[in-house]
């Protein structure tokens, strides 16, 4: 899809619209717990979208590494729902299926998603698997932490899934 | 007193928040009854690829509970309180969701028609409980006791405003109660990092550093919490070197430690930094 | 009205590209044409230049128009000039109408067709109306040659100083103690850092010298009425307690001044006395006391006593002072030092933090170290009015001292040997030492009052006999010395001996008369007394024996533990029921056990006897001290004085007089046995009556105490405050009980001089202002006045100008920023005082522990800009936070950081000083700080507070470890400016500041005229600015006033007097009182120079006769027809 539109798209997205009142003070950036690892700040990406270059707001990994403290959204002197933003850019990616550089927070959400997809709950330990595949040095450098987890009898290796699996799958699916 | 309960998918592997939450409960004559068949609430992540998907998983869980005959539903995670709180606002107010949702919960035969409130389990364990019972475990010696209580970061936003949403005192307030010495510290819902630790744990280490360094400056015994995610993290991330490590407990750990319930069903030996120096200290206090 | 062939003439205006395009005004033209009675319509490009104005007067001239109308912008714009056009055309300007399509249609429409018709519409409806418009006009009135302006800070001093320059009387109005508002904090000013005090200084001195500006400070306007021309407002002046005039503003009173709280001029960083002012060159230099209420111990104490006044002087080690206070009131001041049961210690507010002040025991201190005769007497002109006092017990010496002390010549007459009553009979010689009531006594008398012992009721004197030796007034002071019977079987036994003469006989001749096991039956003071008295003379055990629990029982509580002390067992819940005797002599008594039932009217519980629980307990001496009561038979032998039910004297509440009018009486006899400090009260009381009796003026003395009820209990305090710090309570040193018991030496040997003063330290000064004088003895002139009261003063103006200033925004609100818990965190105003050389520090840039400061931030916009608190840019703060880097860099040498949004620095000189600023070496921030904390992230940074911002421009987060950190708070309008607003009628905007007239055209002017603005109540600005503007509006003033006269409204009420009822509710509504009652004709007629046209008389009026001129109904019906 061509920028423009994203960048329409976006506007138009609940409440896309909201960062016109940005004054670009940066108090969202240095709210954000998680801004060292964001190759934007929260204020440089919606100046980024206001320039219209989307290019770099998709390629970014910025609203992947949105934890939703929400920090930034209990301070914002615009009182702009900042971190609603991130959800709103992270939806519109995924959903115009726009093809962009991977990031390890995206290969975390994609982990995390398909074994919620998958059985209906979350475990731990198939995230954790799931992720190092994709990086398995990240993976072998929380071996440690694991272990120490898995001596306190913490780590549970037996899968959490919902009744049906089947079933919920199925209704899953058919979503969006 | 029964209520709906909503366990979220980190609650069974948590050090030992699920023994001492029940401990606490039956003392407390508060029955939690799981939500059969529950789903995750998709937490921070669901919400980033569809608002559809997302309001489908808190709506099945609702309408479960529902069904079960509940419209007010507890959990003891902060990431559930907030998906769960905010989807339940969405559906609320949004007739279109709500219809959306349920025809896809139809296939499973279930549908959500009333509003669903939802809780923090220390709401109900602080507010809707009878005093006499915390009065008599009371003890003027619990002033030595110095607990620094962390919130996290989405029990109080973005449901609060001003102070309440950085330095809010509603676990203090009661602690203080109960005659601990809540301190006053500036760490209190600094993020932890959770949601982000696995792809950057330098981070995570350095955000739960500044959690320490700030209930440090006020000699705390201990750090109180009332998330898993918030408690493991913290936990986990002060085994690493220089960093101060402070006994990192569940609040109902805490006040299972109060009662004086058995060591044994508060599931203290799970937590990594270790408790004793704690539970030593309010052992050997002389009631006053 | 004229409505006759009316000739209208209609014109249109393009305003330039404003109307046309958009309306089509020619088609508009056009249309006017087809209009009944339109002679002429035309439009033009702009009918407000000169030549579209001569096109109106050439048409009337030459066409006869009567009626105009004119199609373009707001009335508010030009309807003058259009009507100046048709006056100068010799037409009344009244007969003209203006039509508003530019507002109303071309700017708000979006087609043009539509924009088109709607002009049409709104002139066929200006046309309609002004066939009907009638000529109307104004009267010239004079105007009060002042100005009033309200408001004392740069702005206000500036138009005070224009207008008076300009000859105009000036009344300045300033709510503070002096003139000169925020910029008197201020040390330097941006952009040229001359320093706040040498540029305003010589503005408030020539303030304060002007003969045409009179200054009213510590004075607020309280009602504002009038209209242009002739204002009248009223003006409450506080008191300072210290006289303009006379002060010369040496400082000796603030010297001696013993109460110190904390300085609101220094934003609380230092302390400042009771009596102060803000800074040396304040004007004016008057000095000023603040008071609150009178202190709670004061209030409590019955005698009135200046209870914190005394505590104050004991504090500074002024001793005699202390004595000189407390005699005021109390003329036994170590004997009340010594037994008084203190209530003050009960209502102290210390006790809510740690514990009551000692005050009893710094009340003993302060009489054991100063001398009674150097207790300065009055100066009073001796009066030959002769009184007589019966009997010398606290009540009658009181009577007796404060008459002599004003002039009266006073007798004593005491039946026994020696002065005191109960004080030398009844409490007993370990409690007060005999010395030490003589020596009271003795300093009494010496104050020229005879008194007579060994006379009394009875014996030597009559009431009658008192009268033919010609006294003018008899107190009876005669005390309650006669023992209550406990009306039991045996009572008069041998070895049943009651307290008082017991005592009496132990205190006077001490025959050691005590038996070897004695009971005492009773549970106040006196029962305490004769058991421990008992003790004493010889007895080896005593028992007390009372019919309650401990709890119930009357007696100080001192007093029992020391009988507990001294081995005396405490017998409760018992109650005696018959003396058992072998041979008449004593030997035991015989008890019965109580319980506890419901309480009676005491609000105590009533013992109830339980059945068969009798007892008996072995003694063989029994004193019961059960009450007194009066002996008043002597007394009623000769005259006709009433009795109570209780058989004490009845006396009038107010006026203490007995039934017989020249006798008055107080004290036991009176109330019953009591305590000695409630019989000082009574004869407090009882002295100004005697006063007020001979003067012949009892009449006012009602009045009197109706007031002083009516001022108490305010409960306006001092706040206590956050950090005061636990002190243990003193405790004055006992004899050891083992040696006390076998004498009479005094038990309580007092405090410590170290011990006292630390103990009156920890008074909280809850009246601020102590009363102790120490101000009055330290002014040379004689300046201090504590009964100043306030004034109320009317003053008259013809133009008034609001300058009421701004306040800072509340720092706490950004709770991320910490203010208010960490304490180096400090707003800007508290850092101009920290850097100010008048302030806390002397003008030393440093941090609470003394250090200087290597590191500070400034943090800008904090409360402005941000929807949450200001919306709004504060337009001061980029500059003065710039001038605080510079100043800081200058004193300290410490790295800088400026956290701003944006530099906003517009102004004359401002941008080079960002330069100079930046050359400097600040380190300048582009991004507003997200929160300030004390967690650091690195240990070495331990200690300091981290100030965490993205440095936008490097898209950085910085977390930068600092010392001090400055809060750059924005501006809010003042405290009370709503208030003035409504007093004045002039509309604030949502953020709280005064609404100009007109944003551009009119800055300085309100819609009410005659009523002005300059500086920050109008918005923020700067002191260039705010001078600037100030200057204005007096020019303003000036401009309207200097004709001497102002033209009423001609739009204004009319009351027809043929449809008048004569109901007056038009009277009653009009907020002006511009309508008078004719009697004559019974009908309301309107004042036209009062009359405002404000129309509530023809809302309100039922018959419909007052209605406003050029707004008749007529007038309104046919403009509303045009519209449909």
């Amino acid at each position: 899809m061509d920028k423009e539109n994203l960048q329409h798209l976006f506007f138009e997205s609940e409440p896309g619209k909201e960062i016109r009142k940005c004054i670009q003070c940066g108090t969202c950036s240095s709210s954000c717990p998680m801004t060292d690892a964001m190759d934007f700040g929260p204020r440089s990406l919606f100046a980024l979208i206001r320039d219209g270059d989307m290019e770099a707001v998709i390629n970014s990994n910025s609203p992947w590494m949105c934890v939703s403290c929400y920090q930034c959204t209990s301070r914002c002197p615009q009182e702009i729902p900042v971190t609603e933003l991130m959800y709103s850019l992270k939806r519109i990616i995924t959903q115009t299926k726009e093809k962009t550089q991977s990031n390890k927070a995206k290969d975390l959400h994609r982990s995390f998603s398909s074994s919620l997809k998958l059985f209906g709950r979350v475990t731990e330990s198939f995230i954790m698997a799931k992720y190092s595949l994709k990086h398995p040095l990240t993976g072998l450098s929380s071996i440690p932490l694991a272990v120490q987890l898995t001596k306190k009898k913490r780590v549970e290796l037996k899968m959490q899934k919902v009744g049906s699996p089947f079933k919920f799958r199925r209704s899953f699916k058919h979503l969006r | 007193m029964k209520y709906a309960f909503f366990p979220g998918c980190a609650h069974d592997t948590s050090a030992g928040y699920k023994e001492s939450l029940d401990a606490v409960c039956s003392k407390l004559d508060i029955e939690l009854l799981e939500i059969p068949d529950w789903n995750c609430c998709g937490a921070t992540i669901t919400a980033g690829e569809s608002k559809t998907s997302s309001l489908y998983l808190a709506a099945r869980s609702f309408a479960l509970s529902e069904k079960m005959g509940y419209t007010q539903i507890l959990t003891g995670c902060n990431a559930c309180y907030t998906t769960l709180k905010k989807s339940a606002k969405y559906l609320s107010s949004d007739k279109h969701r709500l219809e959306a949702a349920n025809k896809h919960l139809a296939s499973e035969g279930l549908e959500l028609t009333k509003e669903i409130t939802i809780q923090h389990v220390m709401d109900i364990i602080f507010d809707k409980t009878p005093k006499p019972i915390w009065d008599s475990y009371k003890n003027n010696a619990l002033q030595n006791i110095n607990i620094a209580c962390y919130y996290g970061c989405q029990y109080t936003r973005p449901w609060l405003t001003g102070p309440q949403s950085d330095r809010p005192e509603y676990i203090e307030n009661f602690l203080t109660g109960l005659g601990f010495n809540a301190v006053n510290h500036s760490a209190k819902t600094l993020c932890c990092g959770a949601a982000g630790a696995m792809p950057n744990a330098d981070i995570a280490k350095k955000l739960v550093a500044r959690i320490a360094d700030g209930v440090k400056k006020e000699s705390a015994d201990a750090i109180v919490t009332i998330c898993p995610l918030c408690q493991l993290n913290v936990d986990m991330y002060q085994t690493q070197p220089d960093i101060e490590q402070i006994p990192t407990l569940f609040f109902t750990q805490l006040l299972g430690l109060y009662f004086k319930i058995d060591l044994e069903n508060l599931g203290l030996d799970k937590l990594l930094i270790s408790p004793e120096p704690l539970i030593e200290k309010m052992q050997n206090l002389k009631s006053a | 009205m004229n409505v006759q062939n009316p000739k209208i003439g209609v014109y249109i205006c393009h305003c330039g590209m404003n109307i046309y395009p958009k309306v089509d005004v020619m088609k508009v033209a056009e249309y006017a044409k087809t209009l009944t009675h339109v002679s002429v319509a035309s439009e033009y490009k702009f009918m407000c230049s000169n030549p579209g104005q001569e096109l109106i007067i050439e048409d009337i001239k030459q066409r006869g128009l009567n009626r105009v109308v004119v199609a373009s912008c707001s009335p508010r714009m030009h309807e003058p000039t259009f009507r100046k056009a048709c006056e100068t055309a010799g037409l009344n300007r009244f007969y003209f109408q203006m039509a508003n399509i530019r507002e109303h249609s071309s700017w708000v429409t979006l087609d043009s067709d539509m924009a088109t018709q709607k002009a049409m519409e709104l002139v066929t409806a200006a046309v309609k109306r002004v066939s009907f418009h009638a000529p109307l006009y104004t009267k010239d009135v004079p105007v009060q040659k002042s100005v009033l302006i309200i408001g004392g800070g740069i702005a206000g001093m500036q138009s005070a100083l224009t207008a008076a320059d300009a000859g105009f009387k000036v009344h300045l109005v300033e709510r503070e103690t002096y003139i000169g508002g925020h910029m008197a904090k201020f040390d330097k000013t941006f952009p040229t850092l001359d320093c706040a005090a040498c540029i305003s200084t010589p503005k408030t001195v020539s303030i304060g010298q002007h003969q045409d500006i009179t200054l009213h400070s510590y004075s607020e306007v309280t009602e504002l009425s009038g209209f242009v021309g002739n204002y009248k407002a009223v003006i409450r002046k506080k008191p300072r307690y210290i006289n303009e005039d006379t002060c010369t503003g040496c400082g000796l009173c603030a010297e001696k001044c013993p109460v110190s709280v904390p300085d609101p001029f220094n934003e609380n960083l230092g302390n400042r006395k009771a009596v102060y002012r803000s800074f040396p060159q304040a004007v004016p230099l008057t000095f000023c006391i603040e008071k609150k209420d009178p202190a709670p111990c004061r209030i409590s104490c019955p005698a009135g006593t200046n209870v914190q006044g005394y505590v104050q002087m004991v504090k500074t080690g002024n001793y005699q002072q202390a004595l000189n206070i407390i005699m005021e009131r109390l003329p036994l001041p170590g004997v009340l030092g010594r037994v008084c049961p203190h209530p003050c210690e009960t209502d102290c507010r210390r006790s809510l933090t740690d514990s009551a002040v000692s005050i009893r025991d710094l009340k003993r201190f302060a009489a054991d170290n100063a001398k009674l005769e150097d207790v300065p007497l009055p100066k009073v002109e001796d009066r030959d009015e002769k009184i007589a006092v019966i009997g010398s017990g606290p009540a009658g010496l009181t009577v007796a001292y404060y008459l002599r002390r004003k002039g009266f010549k006073v007798s004593i007459f005491e039946s026994m040997e020696k002065p005191g009553g109960m004080l030398r009979t009844g409490i007993p010689d370990y409690r007060l030492p005999p010395a030490i009531l003589d020596a009271e006594i003795d300093h009494i008398l010496s104050t020229g009052i005879e008194m007579n012992t060994g006379v009394g009721l009875g014996n030597g004197i009559t009431l009658a006999g008192l009268k033919e030796q010609g006294f003018d007034a008899i107190f009876l002071g005669i005390g309650a010395h006669v023992p209550v019977k406990m009306n039991i079987e045996n009572e008069d036994a041998d070895g049943v001996i009651d307290a008082v003469p017991f005592l009496k006989e132990e205190n006077l001749e001490r025959p050691g008369s005590a038996k070897k096991r004695v009971v005492v039956v009773g549970g106040g003071n006196v029962a305490m007394d004769a058991a421990r008295v008992a003790i004493r003379s010889g007895a080896q055990s005593v028992s007390i024996v009372y019919r309650r629990t401990r709890n119930e029982m009357p007696a100080d509580h001192e007093e029992v533990e020391g009988a507990i002390e001294e081995g005396i067992e405490l017998i409760n819940l018992v109650g005696p029921k018959k003396v058992i005797t072998q041979d008449g002599k004593v030997i035991g008594l015989e008890c019965i056990k109580n319980e506890l039932g419901p309480a009676d009217d005491s609000g105590r519980r009533r013992p109830v006897p339980v059945e068969g629980s009798e007892f008996i307990i072995d003694c063989d001496m029994i004193i019961p001290a059960i009450g007194q009561r009066v002996e008043s038979s002597p007394v009623l032998e000769d005259t006709d004085v009433d009795l109570t039910a209780w058989g004490t004297f009845n006396v009038d509440q107010i006026t203490f007089q007995t039934s017989v009018p020249s006798v008055f009486a107080a004290g036991d006899a009176v109330t019953g046995p009591a305590t000695v400090v409630e019989a000082v009260a009574g004869g407090h009381r009882v002295v100004r009556a005697i006063e007020k009796y001979l003067n012949n003026e009892m009449e006012l003395l009602e009045d009197e105490i109706r007031q002083e009820n009516k001022m108490a209990g305010k409960n306006d305090f001092l706040p206590v405050p956050e950090d005061v710090p636990v002190v243990k309570r003193a405790k004055t040193s006992f004899m050891e009980p083992s040696e006390r018991k076998n004498c009479f030496d005094e038990v309580d040997l007092g405090l410590d001089e170290a011990s006292a003063q630390k103990d009156a330290e920890k008074c909280l000064n809850c009246g601020l202002c102590c009363e102790c004088m120490e101000c009055v003895n330290a002014c040379e002139v004689k300046a201090v006045d504590h009964e100043m009261e306030e004034e109320i003063i009317e003053v008259d103006a013809g133009a008034v100008i609001l300058s009421t200033g701004f306040k800072t925004f509340q720092a706490e609100k950004l709770f991320q920023y910490g203010y208010g818990i960490y304490p180096e965190v400090y707003t800007s105003l508290e850092f101009e005082r920290l850097n100010n050389a008048t302030g806390p520090t002397s003008g030393s840039i440093q941090m609470k522990n003394g250090k200087t400061p290597e590191r500070v931030a400034i943090v800008h916009c904090v409360g402005s800009r941000d929807s949450r608190n200001n919306k709004y840019c504060s337009r001061v703060c980029c500059m003065y936070s710039m001038k605080f880097a510079h100043l800081v860099r200058e004193k300290t040498g410490a790295e800088v950081w400026e956290y701003y949004i944006d530099m906003r620095s517009p102004g004359k000189l401002y941008e080079e000083f960002y330069d100079r600023v930046q050359e400097e070496g600040v380190h300048f921030v582009r991004g507003r700080v997200a929160e300030i904390t004390d967690i650091t992230d690195h240990p070495e940074d331990d200690g300091r507070l981290t100030v965490v911002a993205e440095n936008t421009l490097t898209m950085k987060t910085l977390r930068t470890p600092v010392d001090m950190v400055i809060l750059s708070v924005g501006l809010e309008a003042a405290e009370g400016s709503e208030d003035v607003g409504r007093m004045a009628g002039v509309s604030r905007d949502k953020d709280g500041w005064f609404n100009e007239l007109h944003a551009k055209l009119a800055p300085v002017s309100t819609p009410i005229s005659g009523i002005f603005l300059a500086g920050c109540c109008q918005g923020p600005k700067d002191i260039p600015d705010t001078v600037a503007q100030a200057s204005g509006a007096a020019g303003e003033a000036i401009s309207l006033l200097s004709k001497g006269t102002v033209s009423t409204k001609a739009e204004i009420s009319f009351i027809d007097p043929e449809l008048c009822a004569g109901c007056k509710t038009c009277i009653e509504v009009c907020a002006y009182s511009a309508i008078d009652f004719d009697g004559s004709r019974d009908v309301s007629v309107v004042n036209e120079t009062l009359c405002q046209g404000c129309g509530s008389c023809s809302s309100a009026c039922p018959a419909s006769a007052a209605g406003v001129k050029q707004f008749t109904d007529l007038q309104l019906m046919n403009e509303l027809e045009g519209f449909l």
